[in-house]
């Protein structure tokens, strides 16, 4: 493989810490995918009365309302045998132990199957509220690139206006009014986070809207929105998507701050911050419920941080040249 | 360029958050600089700092309906009559004696004249005639009150230390209710600014033994002994409420000595303070008070509107086995809506068993299976769906509503929970915009069903769950007029006799009162209604 992202991803490669950022981020990735195979309260196959059972795929009428785990027969159980809702009041805040790997909480929760189904709250909120407010950024900054004049000087202010206000604050009062679900979350974190995007983007179609590839494509009778997404913006978005890795950490840590706060998702979905917040106030003897979630929050972040690091440097060919 | 500055400005919060010390530490250290940083220096020992979880709007004793208000309150306002914190006998406070009249309509208070408001005024039946028409005014907004003074038809001055109270019809509270009245300084309110908003709601006035004196916005309340109180003066010569949300904090504080009195959870209660090092700094004190926890069915619901389908969410919930895990066992499975201690109370009903068969079944018998095989109950087309309505100011509360959606999905109904704010919380109930909701009540010593139950309570009233029964209706009505105890005692047993068929409430638990209190007082005594910080004694730094 050649060309820019050829030689991009060979100077990545180098960067070992980046590599390994790479790496924790696929692994949560498949963490979160596979949540349901890894933590589940249903056996993979039951083999009963010589008859072959997949209750973890297809849902059976005869073991309707039937607790799986009583069943007579062979059963293979994922790793971890429990959902992330099921709660047992005779495990209540019970340490690390081969019955729960990662011990119970204050309902008798597996912690566990929380954090994993946690990863997918944590991925699915960085990802779409990110999605959202990169491609807010990219409209609003190619806008106010390629036309500038007037329209750059509007939104420009506009951008400088909303980048006044404080983010989390903003948030917050949004979540008050429009009530809190994770929707509203990802939402208000699109809508508020665009700024910098729409920046960069902008800064990005100043420098290339006068390139020579432009100005043959405008005199071939090239449509404005042709120029913007075909020429333009494939050139520009190196420095959108080092920008939107930081993005995507700086969510998760929003989304574990709001949720702490107790404003971000519903019970019993199961969010890093939520749990954390739970775990306030069994601290002083309840290890493993503040330092399991506040752990998996900071590989997280950091992993998603030096990868941004690494993409940033092996795309910036000014380091190079 | 832009990006590169996000990027250190992250790198910096994630070194100085995450690496340098393990992240639940910075969060501990974190919540308590934010509560301890502006501690004062020097402390002084006749102060009492008393710890609130939650702060009050406003310490207007007629308008406030808050309990952290009104247990404010009781030290800076007094009323009529006062009921003795052991025998709860109804003894004189501002009136010196009472006479009533043989037809129990007519209630004539004599009251004390040496009385003073703070700000040096008289006290005089002036203030209480104001107050009673306060109360009734349309315009206060007073709903809770109001109930309780609709049959008092006038209150007149007959001399300035001579009031009288005059009721349409007889009622057996009505001497309690005369002399429970809250009563604010005329020459205060009556200034000709909104009740509702007045600036005095914030700067009580009253002639109890302390005085207003402080109150910073989110962080303390400060009262101070009154220089012209009437009766014997308290040895603590300040208090000071602290307002500390968070629970595991306010313990922290109470263990170093930052607070004295607290309000204990019951995991603290058992798993935190139980200890022989912070019994010898602490005395614990664990009382009953009239009080019920309950899960309200909005009976305006289709899904709620019959009584077997309520039965059957009652049996769904296993109250005993989630008292004895979430609540460590403190506390009783309640079946009425009457203290569990108080006469009244019938102690011949069991509490609906757990029970989830029998549920399924009732719920068959109610026209709820599982018709088109998605694993979820209906009948004619609806879905056996709704939404549990819950605050993030209680913990329980959350914790009860994940336990239940797991059980009712096992039966087939599917519940959502929703999480409020408590201002949001409240209004939704307000608005009766709920399907199920879990709350509390805290009832009074001699108890009235009439404002929780009474059909007349549905619209406006405290009656929120729509509970609407003639015969209950005619017991409350007969029992407001029924001055003998037996007699009345055995129209409330049937009453709560028709509460537990119809289960509008699931009634969960009454819960004892857990405090901790520095040892530094003494004198400290639990009596039936609980704690009294006037008699205490100082004795320690």
């Amino acid at each position: 493989m050649t060309g820019y992202w050829g030689t991009a991803w060979k100077r990545f490669k180098h960067n070992k810490v980046a590599v390994a950022g790479l790496f924790i981020v696929l692994f949560l990735f498949l963490i979160a995918l596979c949540a349901p195979l890894i933590a589940n309260n249903k056996p993979y196959i039951i083999i009963k009365n010589k008859a072959l059972y997949f209750p973890i795929i297809i849902d059976y009428k005869q073991f309707e309302g039937v607790d799986l785990k009583k069943i007579d027969g062979y059963k293979l159980f994922p790793p971890i045998p429990y959902s992330y809702s099921e709660y047992d009041l005779n495990a209540i805040v019970v340490p690390p132990s081969s019955r729960h790997l990662l011990g119970t909480d204050e309902q008798g929760r597996d912690l566990a199957a929380r954090m994993i189904y946690g990863t997918r709250v944590s991925i699915f909120v960085g990802f779409v509220a990110v999605f959202i407010y990169v491609t807010i950024g990219i409209i609003i900054g190619a806008l106010a690139g390629f036309y500038g004049g007037w329209v750059d000087i509007i939104i420009s202010r506009i951008i400088e206006i909303v980048m006044c206000f404080p983010t989390f604050f903003l948030i917050l009062t949004i979540l008050a009014l429009w009530g809190q679900s994770l929707l509203n979350v990802m939402i208000v974190i699109g809508i508020t986070g665009w700024t910098g995007i729409a920046r960069i983007v902008r800064g990005e179609f100043f420098k290339l809207r006068e390139q020579d590839f432009v100005v043959a494509s405008r005199a071939l009778g090239s449509k404005d929105w042709w120029i913007i997404f075909k020429h333009i913006l494939p050139n520009a978005m190196a420095p959108v998507m080092v920008s939107a890795t930081f993005g995507i950490a700086s969510t998760i840590l929003i989304e574990s701050s709001l949720s702490f706060l107790g404003f971000g998702v519903q019970p019993p979905t199961p969010s890093w911050g939520d749990i954390l917040s739970q775990s306030r106030d069994f601290i002083d003897f309840a290890w493993w419920l503040t330092l399991i979630p506040g752990f998996a929050i900071f590989i997280t972040i950091t992993s998603y941080n030096v990868l941004g690091e690494g993409l940033q440097d092996a795309i910036d060919p000014k380091q190079y040249y | 360029m832009n990006y590169r500055q996000n990027k250190k400005y992250y790198l910096k919060v994630v070194l100085t958050q995450f690496c340098s010390v393990p992240y639940y530490m910075v969060m501990v250290a974190l919540l308590f600089c934010f509560s301890c940083s502006r501690f004062e220096s020097v402390r002084d020992s006749h102060t009492l700092y008393v710890h609130l979880s939650a702060e009050p709007g406003h310490l207007n004793p007629i308008t406030s309906t808050e309990a952290i208000a009104s247990s404010i309150n009781t030290y800076i306002y007094e009323t009529l009559l006062d009921r003795d914190y052991d025998t709860l006998e109804l003894k004189p406070l501002l009136a010196s004696h009472w006479e009533i009249s043989p037809d129990k309509l007519h209630y004539r208070f004599y009251l004390k004249k040496n009385i003073r408001w703070s700000d040096g005024k008289p006290f005089t039946a002036d203030d209480i005639v104001y107050s009673f028409h306060v109360i009734k005014d349309p315009e206060v907004a007073n709903a809770p009150l109001k109930v309780y003074y609709i049959d008092v038809v006038s209150v007149k001055k007959i001399s300035p230390y001579i009031v009288e109270f005059t009721y349409s019809r007889p009622y057996f509270l009505a001497l309690e209710i005369c002399g429970s009245i809250p009563v604010v300084p005329k020459h205060i309110f009556d200034d000709g600014t909104d009740f509702n908003t007045h600036k005095n709601n914030r700067h009580p006035i009253g002639t109890g033994p302390y005085i207003f004196s402080k109150w910073e916005t989110g962080k303390r309340i400060e009262l101070e002994l009154n220089p012209l109180y009437w009766g014997n003066k308290p040895d603590i010569k300040k208090v000071i409420y602290k307002v500390i949300p968070e629970p595991s904090v306010a313990l922290q504080m109470l263990k170093k000595g930052e607070i004295d009195v607290m309000s204990l959870r019951p995991i603290q209660w058992v798993r935190q303070t139980d200890s022989k090092h912070f019994k010898e700094a602490f005395y614990r004190f664990t009382y009953y008070q009239p009080y019920y926890s309950y899960i309200g069915w909005n009976a305006k619901n289709l899904l709620f509107n019959d009584k077997n389908v309520r039965k059957a969410l009652t049996m769904l919930i296993n109250r005993q086995a989630i008292l004895d895990s979430l609540l460590f066992g403190l506390g009783m499975v309640v079946t009425g809506p009457f203290y569990i201690y108080d006469k009244y109370y019938n102690h011949d009903i069991q509490p609906l068993p757990y029970d989830p068969v029998k549920a399924k079944e009732l719920l068959k018998n109610a026209g709820w299976v599982d018709s088109d095989g998605d694993g979820i109950l209906d009948r004619g087309g609806t879905k056996f769906s709704f939404t549990f309505t819950i605050t993030s100011a209680s913990k329980f509360a959350e914790r009860l509503a994940t336990i239940l959606k797991e059980d009712f999905a096992k039966v087939g109904i599917q519940m959502d929970i929703n999480r409020y704010e408590w201002a949001v919380f409240v209004n939704k109930i307000d608005k009766r915009d709920f399907d199920a909701v879990t709350l509390g009540w805290s009832l009074s010593w001699e108890g009235d069903p009439y404002q929780l139950w009474h059909s007349s309570e549905v619209k406006a009233g405290s009656n929120f769950c729509y509970f609407i029964n003639r015969e209950a209706d005619e017991i409350i009505e007969k029992a407001r007029k029924e001055f003998d105890v037996n007699k009345r005692i055995a129209l409330y047993r049937r009453f709560h006799e028709i509460i537990h068929d119809e289960q509008p409430y699931t009634f969960l638990y009454c819960t004892p009162a857990l405090v901790a209190v520095s040892k530094r007082f003494s004198n400290v005594i639990v009596h039936k209604r609980g704690l009294n910080y006037v008699e205490w004694k100082v004795t320690g730094n």
